[in-house]
C-alpha cells in the first residue's frame, strides 16, 4: 500500500509541470520572431534580398517600387506550394541562382523592359517562397511567423533599395555595381558549397 | 484508507488544471480592459485592422468619413451576435477579408464610397463575431464586449491616419501599396496552411 501511495504521488507530481521553453519560438512573440529571423539567418536569402531593392533602385521608377511589391505577392504564391506540400526541384539552386542572376544584373548595368525584369524577379520569389513556406507549418504562430519573414523580406529590399539609391553619384553607381558583382560571388558560392 | 485514497487523488487532480485564456488577456486589468486590449492579441484582427484603415485612408478619409461610422456599426453588430454565441471561427474570414483589401491597397484601385463602406462593414462585422468571450457571463462579458468594440475603434484610427497623412508624394503612396502587398503575402500564406490542415 506504502509503495502505491508513493507511487501515486510520483504521477501526480508529474501531473504539476509546465512545459519549458528555453529560448523556443512559442506564441506570438515567439512565432513573430521565428519567422523574422528565418530569412535573415540565411545568407542566400539575405542577398538575394537586398539584390532585388538593389535593381529596383538601379532601375529606377516605376522599378524601385514595382519589384518590392511583385516579390512578396509572388513569394506567397510559393510559399503557399511549400505549404501545400507540393514539391519544387532545386529549391537550394533556385535560391543559389537568384543571387548570382540578380547580381549580375546590377553588376552589368543591365536595363531590360520593366516587365522582364518583374517576371526575372517573380520567377526567383517562387523559391525563396517555397523555403519560408515549408516552414511555415511548423511555427508556433502562423500569422505571427508570416507577419515577420514578409516585414523582414520587405526590410531586406528596403536595405538593398537605400544602397542602390547611391547611383545618383559617379561613385555611387560604382559601388553599386561591385556590391551586385560581390553578391554575384556569393550566389556562386552558395551553389559550388563554397559558402 | 482506501476512501481517503479515492478522495485524495480527484482533489490533487483537479489543482493541476490551469485557467484558459482565449487569446490570453492580462490578469488583473478588469473585463472592459482585457477587452480593450483582446485585438492587440490576435495577429489575424491587426491585420485586417490595418488593411481595412489602408484602404479607408488610402481613397482619402475626407471623402470616406461615413465610413468609419460604418465600420463602427459594423463591430458591434459583430458583438452582439458574439454576446449571444452566434459567431464561430472566424479567423479565416478575417484572412479572406485581408488579402482583399490587402490586393485592394496593392492595386491602388478607385472604389466608390458604397463599396469602401460595404468593406468596412464587413470588416468590423467579422472582427466583432471573432471577439467572442467564451469564459465571461454577465455584466463581465458585456464589459469585456464593450471594451473591444472601443479597442477595435481606436485602433482602427491609426492605420487610417496614417494612409490618408502619408498620401500625398508619390513616394509616400509607394509606401502604403507595397503594405499592402505585405497583407496580401501574409494572408494568403496563413490561408493556404489553413487549406492545406483542412485537406
Amino acid at each position: 500500500m506504502k509503495q502505491l501511495l508513493t507511487l501515486s504521488l510520483a504521477v501526480i507530481l508529474f501531473g504539476f509541470t509546465n512545459t519549458v521553453f528555453a529560448h523556443e519560438g512559442a506564441g506570438i512573440a515567439g512565432g513573430f520572431i521565428s519567422g523574422f529571423l528565418h530569412p535573415v539567418l540565411g545568407w542566400d536569402h539575405v542577398v538575394a534580398m537586398v539584390a532585388v531593392g538593389l535593381w529596383g533602385a538601379f532601375l529606377g521608377s516605376p522599378a524601385i517600387w514595382l519589384l518590392p511589391v511583385v516579390f512578396p505577392l509572388v513569394m506567397a504564391f510559393g510559399g503557399a506550394i511549400g505549404v501545400l506540400g507540393i514539391p519544387i526541384p532545386a529549391v537550394e539552386a533556385g535560391i543559389a541562382a537568384s543571387a548570382i542572376v540578380l547580381g549580375a544584373m546590377v553588376a552589368f548595368a543591365v536595363r531590360p523592359p520593366i516587365w522582364v525584369a518583374a517576371v526575372i524577379v517573380a520567377a526567383f520569389a517562387i523559391f525563396h517562397g517555397h523555403a519560408h513556406g515549408t516552414e511555415l507549418p511548423n511555427a508556433a504562430n502562423p500569422v505571427a511567423y508570416s507577419v515577420g519573414f514578409v516585414l523582414s523580406t520587405g526590410l531586406l529590399h528596403l536595405s538593398g533599395i537605400a544602397f542602390g539609391l547611391l547611383v545618383r553619384w559617379p561613385s555611387g553607381k560604382v559601388a553599386v555595381q561591385a556590391g551586385g558583382g560581390v553578391i554575384s560571388l556569393m550566389g556562386i558560392g552558395f551553389l559550388t558549397g563554397i559558402l | 484508507m482506501k476512501f481517503w485514497c479515492k478522495a485524495f487523488y480527484p482533489g490533487f487532480f483537479l489543482l493541476i488544471p490551469e485557467i484558459v485564456f482565449a487569446h490570453a488577456p492580462l490578469e488583473g486589468l478588469g473585463s472592459f480592459y482585457n477587452g480593450l486590449l483582446h485585438p492587440l492579441f490576435i495577429p489575424a484582427h491587426l491585420l485586417l485592422l490595418l488593411a481595412l484603415g489602408l484602404f479607408i485612408g488610402q481613397k482619402g478619409f475626407d471623402n470616406n468619413q461615413s465610413s468609419l461610422a460604418i465600420f463602427a456599426i459594423g463591430v458591434f453588430s459583430g458583438l452582439i451576435l458574439a454576446g449571444f454565441s452566434f459567431a464561430v471561427e472566424m479567423e479565416n474570414y478575417l484572412l479572406a477579408g485581408a488579402l482583399i483589401l490587402g490586393i485592394l491597397v496593392a492595386l491602388e484601385l478607385h472604389l466608390s464610397s458604397k463599396w469602401v463602406s460595404l468593406l468596412a462593414f464587413s470588416g468590423g462585422l467579422f472582427l466583432g463575431m471573432d471577439s467572442t468571450q467564451e469564459t465571461l457571463f454577465g455584466k463581465d462579458k458585456v464589459a469585456a464586449l464593450l471594451g473591444t468594440g472601443v479597442g477595435l475603434y481606436f485602433l482602427q484610427l491609426y492605420p487610417i491616419a496614417l494612409a490618408d497623412y502619408f498620401n500625398k508624394k508619390a513616394w509616400q503612396k509607394i509606401g502604403i501599396r507595397v503594405i499592402g502587398s505585405w497583407i496580401t503575402a501574409i494572408s494568403f500564406l496563413v490561408l493556404a496552411l489553413a487549406v492545406s490542415t483542412d485537406i
